[in-house]
């Protein structure tokens, strides 16, 4: 095969392989992203400079490295870690397409790069690219297996193919029996580590408040709350070491009594993953219907397993309602490390020596950040080395200035050196409501972290101290709250010092789709199948409703196919006796891997079954001879036809493929 | 079906298809030795000579145009003329001319260089279009007229034209009525590097083909014609054919179709290929073999109204299916 006919064949194949990892360039390690980009462009060299194609040995070597670097660079054997290999040892088989097998398993190994896409975006236009992706690589594995037809019509080729495979995968989609997620459910993802982990230090929500992505969505059922009492409670943290505030392990117990608030509110959440296991609600959640999960004693919502998957569930909560505190927790509550922050500790000391009850205390804490000037900022600065051990008494005595985790945790602190219970608490305050579809989207710029107080009847109390310094963060997200130019978004730096509306309107728009999109494609699970049968009068949940829904779906499929083969089927013509054991032969060399082209006559097809399936030639070359006779030569006579009949009905070639070419 | 009317006791010469096919190969061969690593050319040159056509090769100066018609020649015993073509050249330089003989106080016609059996008119698109609508005319009616008085062509005659595709400053380019009397526009190309080597140790081959022996004779080569018409032609190939053109009259793709005459000559040349492949009936492959050849300068595409390139020409024609 010369270089030119080569090019055309391994150059579509290079191409889908890019097309199809090019989502995944940013799911997998830059080291691993830079080696692919590299090798594509040794391939490339290699194509039209000719630079000489790694051996065996380099490249076995190569393998186990890129192996070994696969693992090392995506924390262990995680999903990251198994695509980076996936997409490597495809950019490394690229340097063997030496028989027509092997660009046909480069091409199929591609959709397995497709479908492991969706483990990491699964939004439309994500949907759609992989659709594409799917119809490209198909294009391609058609043109590898006819080289005689370009790529173009390879793709339109591919395409009606699809178009033809379409209610098959509606039928599926609708009938096939749903994996549940939950148990196994999908594979956790590095990059879903968006939002709040189980610590909090100083930091830790200002780099989060400045993402846009979702973190979760609500349909109130109810009334929805107002604006200020948006609190979506998520992890409460008990410990802290001086540097960072932890979850603790003291919460296990079911949830405890609670004084009644004012009203009750009901809520759909649908939590984006974040492989974490708590679940978020309105300040003070009371009941929360979800699989495999509960209300802890803290009243944090807790999930079995880590949310790595899009997750729904159900939530009534009461406002302004607070917990009871139990005995044990007391002590929990009051605990700090033995050193560090001198400064706070005599200042909280002062306040506990003149005080005569916990929210006396309280109150002149809160009084203290009224009058101290403090600057709510998303860049405080970085604490400088020296005072690495006393970070509350830097920002409440130098720098002045800070995010709602540092009002947050030095507020508990000073409570606790004051004798007073006290606790963190990280979760989102606010939201947006989409006009759209009438539901609330709250992102991670929402992030926020405030107080619960242990007050002087043993209740848990709010107190958010972000407030009280920066009062409109109630009503915006911080990112909104805080104006200066500094901090200036990417639109104020392009002169739009508003959100224009339209901007808005477009972005409503698009979520409301991502939304629908997710409701009604993504989140289709057993109980939608479930409920979507039920309607036409079959339960699933019995063997009956089984064997019922499985006989409809073989008559809906059968008929799709049934459709396809008599109206979508090429009109077969008038035919001769000659040009029908022709078309007999025909098909039995396309079963037998080697297609025939219409534009492909007699002698080409011969070339082409020598090329692709030496072992046949010696039974086709006959057959193709005796069919030229009678086809063109204007010579022959009804022996000879009989003769053909005769030789294309007993041609059998076997299955077994010998793709040497 | 018919059976192919081919009748030996016309062409005494071939006494069957084997000697057929060894007089063709060693006609190829002949002829590439001397035109080195060019095969495809030959058998196409002589494919267009076998169908009574005429050749128009498109290529640049010094790549063995002169060559091919000179071997092609003496190999095949025919007479040969060349022609420089120049814009100041008038038809009767290449028809010839009566010249007053005071002697026998008459006039006394000059025979031009057009009354030969092979002519070589180099750098024909640099002569006027006069000129050039003189010698094309000889070449569609194997006759001239001059003074009033027809006189017929040698038999066999066969024209190849040749154009340099890069200097178009004061040319005159053959328009498209013109082009269409050529059956095959071919260009020659580069040699491979083993022919080069092979000609540059040679030191030239100018001698050696002035002392090459002729393989036939005239009247073996209208023989071959004839022949070349009788080979069988099956319906289904002539439905083909008529799809062909259909297909570049409506697919979309060029301005201009192909014109009956490019059917015709189409159907010629498949035959001379199918000939010349040992066959005496056309398969669909001799069709498509030559096509291209025919289609390239007849079609021009619809968005640029320049030439399809050749590659993509082939490829466009694949949409039609062959007869089964």
């Amino acid at each position: 095969m010369n270089s030119h006919s080569d090019r055309s064949q391994t150059l579509p194949i290079l191409y889908t392989v890019i097309l199809c990892t090019l989502p995944h360039l940013i799911n997998i390690s830059v080291i691993a992203t830079l080696i692919c980009i590299c090798m594509w462009g040794y391939h490339l060299g290699s194509l039209y400079k000719g630079w000489p194609i790694p051996g065996l040995k380099v490249r076995t070597v190569l393998g186990t490295i890129l192996f070994i670097m696969a693992v090392l660079t995506h924390e262990g054997l995680t999903v990251e870690a198994f695509v980076a290999l996936l997409t490597l040892m495809i950019a490394l088989k690229l340097f063997e397409l030496k028989k027509l097998q092997d660009g046909v398993i480069a091409v199929i190994l591609c959709y397995f790069i497709i479908v492991s896409g969706m483990f990491f975006n699964d939004s439309i236009i994500a949907t759609f690219y992989i659709l594409f992706t799917v119809l490209f690589n198909t294009a391609v594995l058609i043109h590898i297996q006819y080289p005689e037809l370009q790529l173009s019509p390879a793709f339109s080729l591919s395409f009606q193919l699809a178009l033809r495979a379409f209610p098959f995968m509606i039928i599926l989609f609708l009938v096939f029996p749903r994996i549940q997620t939950g148990f196994w459910g999908r594979p956790e993802l590095l990059q879903n580590k968006t939002g709040f982990s189980d610590t909090i230090s100083l930091g830790t929500v200002a780099s989060l408040a400045q993402s846009d992505k979702v973190a979760f969505r609500v349909t109130f059922t109810s009334d929805p709350p107002p604006q200020d009492q948006l609190y979506w409670r998520g992890i409460v943290l008990w410990n802290f070491d001086g540097q960072t505030w932890k979850r603790g392990n003291r919460s296990r117990g079911a949830a405890s009594q609670f004084q009644k608030g004012t009203r009750k509110i009901r809520y759909n959440v649908t939590l984006e993953p974040h492989n974490q296991q708590w679940l978020f609600g309105i300040d003070l959640p009371t009941q929360l219907q979800a699989s495999w999960s509960w209300l802890r004693d803290d009243h944090s919502l807790y999930r079995r397993r880590p949310v790595s998957s899009r997750f729904n569930y159900t939530v009534e909560s009461y406002l302004g309602a607070r917990s009871q505190a139990r005995s044990p927790n007391i002590d929990l509550a009051l605990s700090l490390p033995s050193t560090g922050n001198p400064r706070a500790r005599d200042l909280a000391r002062q306040w506990s020596q003149v005080a005569g009850s916990r929210m006396e205390i309280v109150e002149k804490a809160i009084q203290f950040f009224k009058t101290q000037n403090i600057v709510y900022t998303l860049k405080p600065g970085a604490i400088p080395v020296s005072m690495q051990g006393d970070p509350i008494d830097y920002f409440l005595f130098s720098s002045r200035s800070g995010f709602c985790e540092h009002f947050a945790t030095s507020l508990a602190f000073l409570l606790r050196a004051a004798d007073v219970p006290a606790r963190l608490v990280g979760g989102y305050l606010g939201g947006a409501k989409n006009p759209m579809g009438d539901y609330w989207i709250i992102r991670q710029s929402d992030a926020h972290a405030w107080v619960e107080v242990l007050n002087d009847e043993n209740i848990w109390q709010r107190v958010d101290p972000t407030t009280i310094v920066a009062p409109e963060r109630a009503n915006l997200s911080a990112e909104q709250a805080i104006q200066d130019d500094t901090q200036a978004s990417w639109l104020s730096r392009l002169g739009f010092h508003e959100v224009p509306q339209w901007f808005t309107g477009v972005r409503n728009m698009w979520d409301f789709a991502n939304n629908k999109w997710n409701m009604w494609v993504m989140e289709y699970s057993i109980s939608s199948q479930r409920s979507l049968f039920s309607k036409i009068g079959i339960n699933i949940s019995l063997n009956k409703g089984i064997v019922q829904i499985v006989f409809i779906a073989a008559v809906l499929l059968g008929a799709t196919f049934f459709l396809n083969l008599v109206f979508l089927r090429p009109k077969k013509q008038e035919q001769d006796k000659v040009s029908q054991y022709w078309s007999t032969f025909c098909t039995k060399m396309q079963r037998a891997g080697v297609g025939r082209l219409p534009s492909q006559g007699p002698i080409l097809f011969l070339e082409k079954i020598k090329k692709q399936r030496q072992d046949l030639y010696d039974q086709a070359a006959p057959i193709v001879h005796l069919y030229i006779k009678l086809r063109f030569s204007g010579q022959y006579n009804d022996d000879d036809l009989a003769h053909f009949r005769s030789m294309t009905t007993n041609f059998r070639p076997g299955t077994q493929h010998d793709t040497t070419r | 079906m018919s059976v192919p009317t081919t009748s030996k006791e016309n062409h005494d010469v071939f006494h069957d298809k084997k000697e057929l096919a060894a007089i063709f190969s060693s006609l190829e061969q002949r002829v590439s030795s001397y035109v080195l690593g060019k095969e495809l050319q030959v058998k196409l040159s002589l494919c267009c000579l076998l169908a009574q056509g005429h050749l128009l090769i498109e290529d640049i100066p010094g790549i063995g145009k002169t060559t091919l018609a000179k071997v092609l020649a003496r190999i095949l015993g025919l007479e040969f003329q060349r022609i420089q073509c120049t814009n100041d050249m008038l038809p009767g330089d290449i028809l010839g001319v009566a010249v007053f003989d005071p002697k026998s106080g008459s006039f006394s016609f000059h025979k031009g260089p057009v009354f030969t059996q092979i002519l070589l008119a180099d750098e024909i698109n640099r002569t006027t279009p006069k000129t050039q609508s003189a010698l094309l005319e000889a070449m569609e009616e194997h006759q001239v007229s001059i003074e009033g008085e027809t006189r017929m062509l040698p038999n066999p005659f066969f024209v190849m034209a040749t154009q340099n595709p890069l200097e178009q400053a004061g040319t005159y380019p053959l328009p498209e009525s013109q082009l269409d009397r050529f059956l095959f526009r071919i260009s020659i190309g580069y040699p491979s590097k083993e022919a080069e080597n092979r000609l540059l140790r040679g030191g030239g081959i100018q001698d050696e083909v002035a002392k090459a022996q002729p393989l036939l004779g005239p009247d073996q080569v209208l023989n071959l014609q004839q022949m070349v018409m009788n080979v069988h032609l099956s319906d289904p190939l002539v439905t083909y054919i008529q799809n062909l053109l259909e297909y570049s009259r409506n697919s979309g793709l060029f301005s201009l179709g192909l014109s009956p005459r490019a059917g015709l000559s189409l159907a010629r040349a498949g035959q001379a290929w199918a000939l010349i492949s040992g066959r005496d009936y056309v398969i669909p492959e001799d069709i498509q073999q030559v096509l291209p050849y025919v289609a390239i300068h007849r079609l021009h595409q619809t968005d640029t109204m320049t030439e399809m390139p050749f590659d993509d020409l082939v490829t466009s024609f694949q949409a039609v299916a062959v007869p089964t």
